[in-house]
């Protein structure tokens, strides 16, 4: 592999690095997918089907994911 | 094979030891030097010997290569060496040439920007910091003396050619000289803060038996003499946060004079308040990229509240003040830190590359040497394909995996350790690419899910057990 130059970055000028959701929304975000994991937690918990449980427990895992993850970033450890 | 492969390298290092044995460097004498300027800069805590030189082929085959010799004796050492053609600007090559057989000149070759061609010119412009070649006289000196730092060096710029004409301008960092080498000859003179020797003319080739006539220099230097023993800076790319992190661990000595008695805090309290210049420590001022925040100061105590930081779009400026004043010979080490935003620095190439434009070092705005540098740019756990490109020579290049937050792998990252830097080279940027697909991206998350899921699915099938005593 050849060492990159200035003029690769100088190229990408019109692709700048953009993120999926801005610092200044970490916290509204991961406040919100960890409510909606909480949310659903309460309801896994008092669901008696267990055809039901995994529908229920698959969303409150995926927001407990992405949440806990912006939940560190907008506490400073950027992951 | 093992015996054939350790015979094979005892081989290789005999040869090698012989041929370091038996090594004197030849360089042939295909040049002369029609005029050579030597600038020697001593404003700043260490050496930036600038040497402008109008070479000529007087060989008859055309030249590609150009040997300058600098002389480092004792504990100096030569931090980095740059060339240009001077009328055109044009970068040329210089790498060190690995010999030490002609004590205490340490020989660079210069790969010239074009081949030059029998009788013809080309001016260069060589410049090269050298560190450890000033030292305090007297080396102690009280609280609130002035320092001096002495330097010596040869009265003629060595050179492994012919030089017709020759001067050397030395450049003391104020007019306060109190001594300086006179050889009598009418060929010194001093004006202002700037000495100069020669003209000489038809000066010969350096050679061992050459007389080592030397010239020294000694004069007032208001500023601490800062030395950063080690640098530790790790730049963490994180593309969840959004985020470039940087972080500085120093280990910092004053090497200037000796500070003579006991430290007198009301003497320091009482002359603080008009400010005299001192030789010791007071603060550093670390001038940042704009955009820059959250920045931290701390040593090994914890946070150090005597700091200030300003930061707008355009710049940031983080001013600390150690616990106490750093004397000469005293140390402190501490830690500086800040985040910036990582569109600033990061790119988007093609497919799924990435490129990162960093400064490889910053560091204080005050003049400043380093001992060794490690520099750790961490990318993103699951980051493939990692190449760059480093503004100035690396000494050595290591690949590892740094574990940290919510990883399972570990980060991908270099750590670059660059030995004898001087403040010179700072601000200069590396630039590194890297592959990270959306898949490696989504582990973090997905390392979650799955082991909260894994908890939900437990959880489900424990409250289904039947656990009561039976009727």
């Amino acid at each position: 592999m050849s060492a990159p130059t200035l003029e690769l970055w100088n190229a990408a000028a019109s692709s700048p690095f953009s993120p999926v959701i801005g610092k200044s929304l970490h916290a509204t975000v991961a406040f919100f997918l960890l409510a909606i994991g909480a949310v659903l937690t309460i309801i896994f918990s008092i669901n008696k089907s267990l055809v039901l449980a995994p529908a229920i427990a698959f969303p409150a895992s995926v927001a407990f994911g992405l949440g806990s993850v912006y939940a560190l970033a907008a506490g400073g450890v950027y992951v | 094979m093992r015996p054939l492969h350790s015979r094979a390298s005892l081989c290789a290092t005999l040869l090698l030891a012989a041929s370091h044995l038996g090594f004197s460097l030849e360089v042939p004498q295909v040049y002369k030097n029609t005029n050579l300027l030597r600038t020697i800069d001593a404003a700043k805590g260490y050496v930036k010997e600038t040497i402008a030189v109008i070479i000529e082929n007087t060989s008859d085959k055309p030249q590609t290569e150009y040997y300058l010799p600098f002389s480092v004796p004792g504990s100096s050492a030569v931090s980095y060496v740059e060339c240009k053609d001077k009328k055109e600007g044009t970068p040329c090559k210089a790498e060190p040439v690995d010999d030490a057989t002609d004590y205490p000149l340490k020989y660079y070759r210069i790969t010239l920007p074009a081949t030059l061609k029998p009788k013809a010119q080309v001016t260069l412009t060589i410049s090269a910091g050298i560190t450890g070649a000033l030292e305090p006289i007297p080396a102690v000196i009280g609280q609130s003396d002035k320092q001096f730092l002495s330097y010596t060096g040869d009265r003629y710029a060595p050179s492994a050619y012919l030089t017709e004409k020759q001067k050397t301008k030395f450049r003391a960092a104020n007019g306060e000289i109190p001594d300086y080498t006179d050889f009598g000859e009418k060929d010194v003179d001093k004006s202002g803060y700037i000495i100069t020797y020669g003209p000489y003319d038809n000066i010969k080739p350096w050679s061992s038996e050459s007389k080592a006539e030397k010239f020294t220099v000694r004069f007032e230097f208001t500023l601490p003499v800062i030395y950063m023993e080690k640098l530790e800076r790790d730049v963490e790319v994180s593309h969840w946060g959004n985020n470039l992190a940087v972080e500085e661990r120093y280990w910092m000595t004053n090497n200037g004079a000796k500070l003579k008695d006991q430290f007198s805090r009301l003497a320091w309290a009482t002359t603080s308040y008009y400010n005299p210049p001192t030789a010791a420590i007071k603060s550093l001022l670390f001038p940042l990229r704009g955009g820059s925040k959250d920045a931290y100061y701390t040593d090994e105590v914890g946070n150090v509240s005597t700091s200030k930081f300003r930061s707008d779009s355009r710049e940031a400026i983080l001013d600390i003040k150690p616990r106490y004043p750093i004397f000469g010979g005293w140390n402190y080490s501490f830690i500086v830190g800040w985040n910036n935003d990582l569109p600033d620095f990061l790119r988007k190439g093609k497919g799924d590359g990435y490129i990162l434009k960093v400064p490889l070092l910053q560091g204080p705005s005050q003049s400043t040497t380093y001992g060794s540098v490690e520099v750790k740019i961490i990318l993103p756990e699951g980051a493939t394909d990692v190449t760059y490109s480093a503004p100035f020579p690396v000494d050595k290049e290591e690949r590892l995996l740094h574990k940290t937050f919510m990883d399972t792998l570990g980060r991908t990252t270099i750590k670059l350790t660059i030995n004898n830097v001087v403040d010179d080279l700072k601000n200069r940027d590396i630039i590194v690419t890297y592959k990270y697909s959306t898949s490696a991206a989504l582990r973090k998350p997905l390392v979650v899910l799955a082991s909260v899921f894994g908890v939900y699915l437990v959880s489900a099938l424990l409250t289904r057990i039947d656990l009561s005593i039976g009727k």
